[in-house]
């Protein structure tokens, strides 16, 4: 198993001083999410958001040099202010994927606690038994590094 | 001025960019089958050698392949560990979300 291995689940926590409905607003408004989805160094080149239960989103995550991933999903909570879920997907990719994000938005301190929890994640052994599907540059990647361990 | 995803890392700016274009990509599979001379990574794709060459000095640049000259010719060979670090970056979902709510953090904590 490579030095990368991604957890089945996991779930983080951030502070951010600002009123909570505000936090919800920006977190799930197209216009806002362009300037801050991904993180430094990646721009977002496109958000589109279908806000109710079963509309979907997508979001464009743009590398450097212009290669995209796409980020989309389709809601299944929308609890404006406090609670929002839905499921992940990234584009490209060969390895079939059923995750799901919830992300909490909690009062405290005058400001707001956004919780992230993430699961579903493929693991890398799941991701092993795509050997023939290079589709993309992350699939394509995974796939190099697992026939060449690191040197001893 | 790009900034680094992990901060101890190596320039994966320059890694991403490197792996954007698909011939490079391709250059890069090959090699994952074994090192190769610069004319046999120019042959299956048809390509001029400077055409090659020019993809095989930005893959250098980035740290993802070595080049070094045997007799004539030069032979090229992957080098796995800054691949291993932009791997870690694409997959990591951690990593992408915490990256993410440092970059909403600032975008709420702004923007008034």
């Amino acid at each position: 198993m490579t030095n990368s291995a991604v957890p089945e689940s996991l779930q983080i926590r951030r502070h951010v001083r600002a009123a909570r409905l505000r936090v919800f607003d920006a977190w799930t408004n197209p216009d806002s999410i362009v300037h801050w989805w991904g993180p430094p160094g990646v721009r977002c080149s496109h958000a589109e958001i279908d806000l109710r239960v079963g509309g979907s989103f997508t979001i464009i995550n743009e590398m450097p040099d212009g290669t995209s991933i796409h980020i989309k999903g389709i809601y299944k909570t929308i609890d404006r202010p406090q609670r929002l879920v839905h499921s992940w997907t990234i584009e490209p990719s060969a390895v079939s994927q059923d995750e799901r994000v919830e992300i909490d938005f909690t009062e405290r301190d005058g400001g707001t606690d956004i919780t992230i929890t993430h699961t579903g994640i493929p693991t890398p052994d799941l991701r092993a038994g795509h050997q023939a599907g290079w589709i993309g540059c992350l699939d394509g990647l995974t796939n190099l590094i697992e026939q060449h361990p690191d040197p001893t | 001025m790009p900034t680094s995803i992990l901060e101890s890392e190596p320039d994966l700016d320059a890694v991403f960019a490197a792996l954007g274009h698909p011939a490079r990509r391709a250059i890069v599979t090959r090699l994952g089958r074994g090192d190769a001379t610069v004319s046999e990574l120019a042959e299956p794709f048809e390509m001029t050698l400077p055409g090659v060459s020019k993809h095989l000095v930005v893959l250098e640049r980035a740290g993802i392949i070595t080049r070094a000259r045997v007799g004539r010719s030069r032979r090229c060979s992957l080098q796995t560990p800054v691949l291993k670090s932009a791997e870690a970056w694409l997959t990591s979902r951690r990593d992408f979300w915490s990256g993410s709510l440092d970059s909403f953090a600032t975008f709420i904590e702004n923007d008034e």
